[in-house]
């Protein structure tokens, strides 16, 4: 059986509710918190919370439901996208509290003009900046090649910089790759957004153009 | 799910009062065990109906043998045995029921939908559990949206994110200690 220091040195109580046990250790803490009034009690208070933001997460979405036509171009935006969004915003403005206060601007409802990239030899899509949108939402045409569990995202300019570079997660079947990207970071200029298997070969590559614009 | 949770320690006296068949400690005994054997069955199962089946009979026998000549008399092998007896009375529920998994360890608690405990929370505890998150940095509450929400697996929303799965709980564990400190303070 796993002994009370065992059990909070492992951060079994977490580890339990998230089911990261194995079934050994499973059954170990089992026998545990069984007999331990203090894991049994951080045990109930925890999966409380869990249960309880289970629901709160369930509410907001269900409160939030996709756009589409053109309120798509205001948040909430695409799950996939926001997420997105979250980690490209967050690495921009870093974590001091001006930059929270930022990044809390950043997430609030504004709006953002949404385009299509395809991946073609064709002329590239050009993309308008201005003061006024923080961010530039895209969509990416389907891949070519079988679909992969995830995708590393590169966003490149002229001279092959990598502006960006962040996983993203295959959309499901018969929907498109979306994410936002905070326009201020573009200047004008040619970019192209590389797919690539994660670790691996690239699979596509999306070009398109940034001229800014007026408000 | 919520009820006065409270640390409890068993003796002798306990014991012999449940043996004897005290109404009171009857109802503590089986409000103290039934929350966790709920608790260890719904990491397990999702249905309610076969959570309270196994509990019931879980107790009915755990009681049983207290009472039996040859029943149970340490205290401190209370909460080994009733889990004992859980595991036993799950196996030949389930195996009742011609489920392959006899353990019920491959059930679906990875469904992204609310679990079975989600409807038991109340209204003032959903509130507390709002005000904790909202507190958190955006990008710990995205996180928690795609650990909740999102179809692909944990590894997939942390690499998303760049954590890794001890980010995810420490997270929880921070989100908890916010959690209990807003609740003492109601209490």
């Amino acid at each position: 059986m796993m002994d009370h220091e065992e059990s909070v040195r492992a951060g079994a109580v977490e580890k339990y509710l998230l089911d990261e046990l194995g079934d050994d250790d499973r059954a170990r803490f089992e026998e545990h918190f069984f007999d331990c009034p203090e894991c049994a009690e951080e045990l109930k208070l925890t999966e409380t919370f869990l249960a309880g933001a289970r629901r709160v997460v369930a509410a907001r979405a269900a409160e939030a439901p996709r756009a589409s036509g053109w309120t798509r171009h205001f948040w909430p935006a695409p799950a996939g996208a926001l997420a997105a969004a979250a980690v490209l915003i967050a690495v921009v403005v870093g974590h001091d509290l001006s930059a929270r206060r930022q990044l809390a601007a950043a997430l609030a409802p504004q709006p953002a003009t949404w385009y299509f990239l395809a991946v073609s030899r064709g002329e590239p899509p050009v993309i308008v900046t201005s003061k006024s949108k923080r961010l530039v939402g895209m969509t990416l045409g389907e891949p070519p090649g079988p679909p992969l569990s995830s995708y590393r995202c590169e966003v490149r300019d002229a001279a092959g910089r990598v502006v960006w570079s962040f996983v993203v997660p295959a959309p499901a079947r018969g929907r498109e790759i979306e994410m936002m990207l905070p326009a201020s970071e573009l200047r004008a200029g040619s970019y192209v957004v590389a797919l690539a298997a994660d670790g691996g070969a690239e699979v596509a590559r999306y070009p398109f153009t940034v001229r800014e614009g007026e408000d | 799910v919520e009820g006065a949770w409270k640390p409890q320690q068993f003796d002798a006296a306990y014991i012999e009062r449940l043996r004897a068949g005290d109404n009171a400690t009857e109802r503590h005994f089986a409000w103290y065990f039934g929350e966790l054997v709920a608790l260890k069955l719904r990491r397990r199962l999702r249905s309610r109906e076969l959570i309270e089946d196994i509990r019931q009979e879980t107790f009915a026998r755990v009681l049983g043998a207290l009472r039996s000549p040859d029943g149970i008399r340490d205290p401190h092998a209370l909460g080994a045995f009733v889990n004992s007896v859980c595991n036993n009375v799950a196996r030949e529920l389930l195996r009742r029921e011609g489920r392959a998994d006899s353990s019920a360890s491959q059930d679906t608690r990875q469904a992204p939908e609310p679990g079975p405990e989600a409807s038991l929370i109340s209204k003032e505890t959903e509130v507390q559990v709002r005000r904790v998150i909202h507190a958190l940095p955006a990008r710990d509450q995205a996180l928690l949206r795609g650990l909740f929400l999102d179809e692909h697996g944990r590894d997939e929303i942390c690499a998303q994110f760049g954590v890794d799965r001890g980010y995810l709980r420490v997270l929880l564990h921070r989100a908890k200690n916010q959690f209990r400190m807003r609740r003492v303070k109601v209490e």
